[in-house]
């Protein structure tokens, strides 16, 4: 399946809600809570691993979604199988598209994931600001590019605007000369348009406060 | 059909509208903190898309779902969950767990 989808978290005062067993109860499976007391606790306080298990859900329901336009969210629905957080930066530096800024103590995620009977892989970083997550079904992320910016405004207009002028400046670099625009399918996602013909580049947006991601899936042949 | 089985049909079908018409208006309450678009919020519908036409982000339709709970002393399950897109479909849910704790 080729697609794309990433989710960003802002993590600030209001992000704390999430440690609230109203809220978690809505999105994590029980095995996830399990996985959570038995080995996350350690590293993650809980409100954080919420929101890390929402961002690698909403990122695979946004992969998934544009190849079943019909699909809702539903956070029960699908569960994180494996989670592996490393402390060093490796993640960081595996792929050339990623221009996130440097945070200290930042963590890079690996999960798996089942979703509607499909597996799905997904890497998240973490730092004390934001949590982003990509997807791909593909345990290899050499085909996927993406990236993270800090913006001055927060409202939607600017965020929406600024995150697809960001992608537009990695996409003119790859496609010189291409007259790109960013549409969008009926169904809600993003499409990648020449002339008003979509291309085959599956991308993805995400805003969250002060932070806007795209990610993309550019297999090498059309580079 | 008589006058006598006429009227209790008429009467409860109009109790039903007027209960989804005291919904959505206690909706548009549950939903003001969560939209960016007020504007829109003024002129909802049953049709109105909670993510599309009022640009609710997803983990903000968690906090609603929470508030709606609250409100009504009711719970949103799973397979509930996953319905709502529209306000429609919210009070849809709203009316059928009210019916479940009569």
């Amino acid at each position: 399946m080729i697609s794309a989808g990433n989710d960003i978290v802002a993590l600030n005062s209001h992000s704390a809600r999430a440690g609230s067993k109203r809220f978690y109860s809505k999105i994590l499976c029980d095995p996830e809570l399990v996985l959570y007391t038995r080995q996350m606790r350690l590293v993650l306080p809980l409100y954080q691993y919420v929101w890390l298990i929402w961002s690698v859900k909403e990122s695979v329901y946004k992969f998934q979604q544009q190849n079943n336009p019909l699909l809702r969210f539903a956070p029960k629905k699908m569960m994180v199988q494996n989670m592996l957080l490393r402390e060093d930066r490796a993640g960081l530096s595996e792929n050339s598209g990623n221009e996130t800024m440097e945070w200290e103590n930042d963590r890079c995620c690996h999960c798996t994931i089942i979703s509607h009977d499909q597996v799905f892989y997904t890497r998240s970083f973490i730092c004390s600001d934001y949590i982003h997550t990509v997807a791909n079904s593909h345990p290899c992320f050499d085909n996927i590019s993406w990236s993270v910016r800090q913006i001055a405004q927060t409202d939607y207009h600017t965020q929406s605007g600024e995150v697809r002028s960001f992608l537009l400046e990695q996409l003119r670099d790859i496609f010189p000369g291409t007259p790109l625009e960013i549409g969008k399918h009926a169904a809600g996602y993003p499409l990648l348009l020449n002339n008003g013909s979509a291309m085959p580049v599956p991308l993805s947006f995400t805003h969250d406060e002060q932070f806007i991601a795209y990610s993309f899936n550019l297999p090498p042949g059309n580079r | 059909m008589d006058l006598e089985t006429l009227i209790p049909v008429y009467f409860f079908q109009n109790l039903r509208i007027m209960d989804r018409k005291a919904i959505l208006e206690e909706l548009k309450k549950v939903l003001a903190p969560y939209t960016v678009s007020k504007a829109m919020l003024d002129s909802i519908n049953e049709q109105t898309d909670l993510i599309r036409d009022l640009r609710i982000n997803s983990a903000s339709l968690v906090d609603i779902i929470i508030d709606a709970e609250e409100k009504y002393n009711i719970e949103f399950d799973a397979e509930s969950i996953e319905k709502i897109t529209s306000v429609g479909t919210c009070i849809d849910i709203i009316v059928e767990k009210m019916n479940q704790r009569v």
